[in-house]
């Protein structure tokens, strides 16, 4: 493998490896705070695609006024599948309820997308256009084309990332948050509004995975099909340890790199790859990279 | 006790929803059931010996299946077929119809997924009414469903270009396309030939229809040049996917010569984006799926210089097919595409058929009325019937010029 090969696999595998930490963390904040796995994660990144293009296509806004109008968007269709999804069932006394709701949901919002914008894939222009081709800006790098939007979905992954750990771990609205996914009777009783906690964690994780479609659409075109990206997220889950925000950004890293070294010599079976790593860590180290092995007492 | 009446409320109007809409799926039914059932034994009755497939014509009216996508992912593609195929069908009745009988098109939705699509045909066989059957565009949905096509004795005109199709030897499946073998060799050969590719990659999606086409490019220049591809050379993946940076990549590393492509459109987006991505200036040439306008609307100007092989495009330039586009865009108001022209093309191939066996009703007639087909000029080609059951014997090549896929060159196969 040359050096061009090298340079080009591992900032692509970061690249996608940031999108998938985007939705992986999404999924294991909802882990953490609610017990609940949400199915509808990769739809969700869809439906951010598809609103962005909606915003700066359809609507031809520019980009300081689309961000935070997506964002707003964002959160109030976080609110939507929340108490629409997991506010009726919350208190179900079948605990995989929510779980096959959310499965549901993730079929719903895909016809719902197909009804409004489609089945074909639709054109979003990158972050950076060259105007002589209409694809993304390029940049050398010691003599390797590198696309700008590649680069620029890495760098917004690590910020967005990096401002999620931010607020958990410096703010006081983080350290609320935290309290109630530990002990929500706790937090109740020490005044939290939990109802408040659990939505902020809504938002917070579909604006994750919204924001991981916005920079992926670019490099993928708007389509349904995105919402398939949540099973290397999955596998990042899995890999980095269920419930444990780090482990998900790292195994989801991981699998962004081997997704992309994989289809270098392995492109038919790359996804074949991927699993197997994922099985040989479950087999291996079931706990993640990550995560606690809880031993049951006798 | 008012949240347990809520729910008991809730459940019992769900409950009776899906009773109405059960009662009403058996109700239509039924009595799609009954008036089969009746066209039956007004057949029976009217049955002579020697003509067991003949059918009591509708008054004025015959009329056509067509299985194509009404919802679902491949929408789209199922409104081009539809198009096509209704454009064909109101300017043959406008000159007065088949044998002086009008068509009525009859569609069956096949969604986006096999087994809607083989309801959609049986649905569609099940009729006694039809006189053919346009099939869907997709080869596997048509594979499926070869023993019924062959149990119902009904013509069938495919959209697909399989060559698993033709190697059935079903007597009633016809392919007015070119096959996917003849579209891999023409690629090889141009490759080759005019373009002097002598160290490809090949890159192709895995479904069964296109790695044959992959694999198909490897035999040609295996056989006609003696030049053998390795299995480093050959790249494929599956349909959704999307990361094709590693891929280029790791085809310009390898030192080949040209890009040789065998896929569907999205991924043929892709992977045009992904050349450009790269900065890779390689020779490139493909099947016909990347001239769609999914392709070109999505990859924009990183479409331009592809070179493909095609069986149809809307700046073909050739008078049969100019006319054709200027008169559907006159109409539809967008360009056509390759389901549109095949659609048309055998609306009518069947008109040709009836003509030929002088009728309307008798099937096995019809069905020997397509081998009789003899230069016909249709918008694909000059069409006359083949022992495969296919019609062309060239192919076009295009190359994808500011958009546009004009025509450059042709190759006659037989």
């Amino acid at each position: 493998m040359n050096f061009n090969v090298i340079l080009t696999v591992i900032l692509n595998g970061l690249a996608m490896g940031m999108v998938y930490a985007l939705v992986a963390m999404g999924i294991v904040l909802l882990i953490r705070a609610i017990g609940v796995l949400n199915f509808a994660q990769g739809e969700l990144l869809m439906l951010g695609a598809y609103i962005t293009f909606a915003l700066r296509v359809d609507m031809n806004l520019p980009l300081a006024a689309m961000i935070p109008i997506a964002l707003i968007c964002f959160g109030v269709i976080a609110l939507i599948f929340m108490f629409s999804i997991y506010w009726p069932l919350r208190n179900a006394s079948y605990p995989t309820a929510i779980i096959i709701a959310t499965m549901g949901a993730s079929i719903v919002i895909k016809e719902i997308a197909m009804l409004v914008w489609g089945g074909l894939p639709l054109r979003m222009p990158p972050l950076l256009e060259d105007p002589n081709t209409g694809g993304s800006l390029l940049i050398n790098i010691a003599g390797v084309n590198i696309s700008w939007q590649l680069i620029l979905t890495a760098v917004v992954g690590v910020v967005i990332i990096g401002l999620v750990f931010f607020m958990f771990e410096k703010l006081y609205a983080g350290k609320l948050i935290q309290a109630a996914s530990q002990d929500k009777f706790a937090a109740e009783l020490l005044g939290i509004p939990t109802i408040v906690t659990t939505a902020a964690t809504y938002i917070i994780s579909i604006t994750l995975a919204c924001i991981g479609g916005f920079m992926v659409a670019p490099i993928f075109t708007v389509t349904v099909s995105l919402g398939t990206l949540l099973l290397r997220a999955f596998a990042g889950v899995i890999i980095g340890g269920l419930g444990n925000i780090k482990g998900a950004i790292i195994g989801s890293i991981l699998v962004g790199l081997i997704e992309a070294m994989a289809a270098v010599r392995l492109s038919t079976y790359k996804d074949a790859v991927i699993f197997i790593v994922l099985l040989i860590f479950l087999v291996v180290r079931p706990q993640g990279l990550f995560g606690l092995k809880i031993k049951d007492k006798a | 006790m008012m949240k347990k009446n809520w729910k008991k409320t809730f459940v019992f109007a769900l409950s009776a929803v899906m009773l109405c809409s059960l009662t009403g799926c058996v109700s239509g039914g039924e009595s799609s059931a009954a008036s089969s059932a009746d066209a039956k034994t007004d057949n029976d009755a009217g049955e002579d010996a020697d003509n067991s497939q003949a059918k009591e014509s509708s008054g004025d009216v015959v009329r056509i299946g067509l299985i194509a996508a009404k919802t679902g992912v491949n929408q789209a593609v199922g409104t081009f077929s539809q198009e096509g195929a209704q454009y064909a069908v109101d300017e043959i009745n406008a000159a007065g119809g088949i044998l002086d009988h009008q068509i009525e098109l009859v569609m069956e939705d096949e969604v986006d997924n096999l087994q809607a699509s083989v309801n959609a045909a049986n649905k569609l066989m099940e009729r006694d009414d039809l006189i053919a059957i346009v099939g869907s565009p997709y080869s596997q949905n048509t594979l499926a469903i070869m023993p019924q096509i062959e149990e119902a004795q009904i013509p069938f005109i495919t959209g697909g270009s399989g060559d698993a199709i033709a190697a059935e030897g079903n007597p009633y499946v016809w392919q007015p396309r070119n096959l996917d073998s003849v579209a891999a060799g023409a690629i090889a050969q141009y490759a080759h030939d005019n373009l002097d590719i002598k160290n490809p990659a090949i890159l192709y999606c895995t479904l069964p229809t296109t790695q044959a086409g992959g694999l198909d490019i490897r035999t040609a220049y295996q056989e006609n040049y003696g030049i053998d591809i390795p299995d480093s050379m050959m790249f494929g993946y599956t349909e959704d996917e999307k990361n094709f940076g590693p891929i280029i990549s790791q085809v310009i590393a390898s030192g080949a010569d040209g890009i040789l492509s065998f896929s569907n459109e999205n991924p043929h987006a892709l992977l045009s984006l992904a050349i450009a991505d790269a900065g890779c200036t390689l020779p490139r040439v493909a099947s016909s799926t990347v001239t769609s306008s999914v392709v070109i609307e999505n990859a924009g100007k990183s479409a331009d210089g592809w070179i493909a092989v095609a069986d149809w495009s809307p700046y073909l330039g050739i008078e049969t097919a100019q006319k054709f586009q200027d008169g559907f865009l006159e109409k539809y108001g967008h360009d056509t595409e390759r389901p549109i022209a095949s659609s048309y093309d055998s609306i009518y191939l069947i008109k040709q058929a009836c003509e030929n066996a002088q009728s309307v009703t008798d099937l096995e007639a019809i069905n020997q009325g397509f081998s009789e087909i003899k230069d016909y000029k249709g918008v694909l080609g000059d069409m006359t019937a083949q022992e495969d059951h296919g019609f062309l014997s060239s192919i076009f090549i295009v190359e994808i010029k500011d958009s546009k896929a004009v025509m450059i060159d042709s190759i006659e196969y037989r």
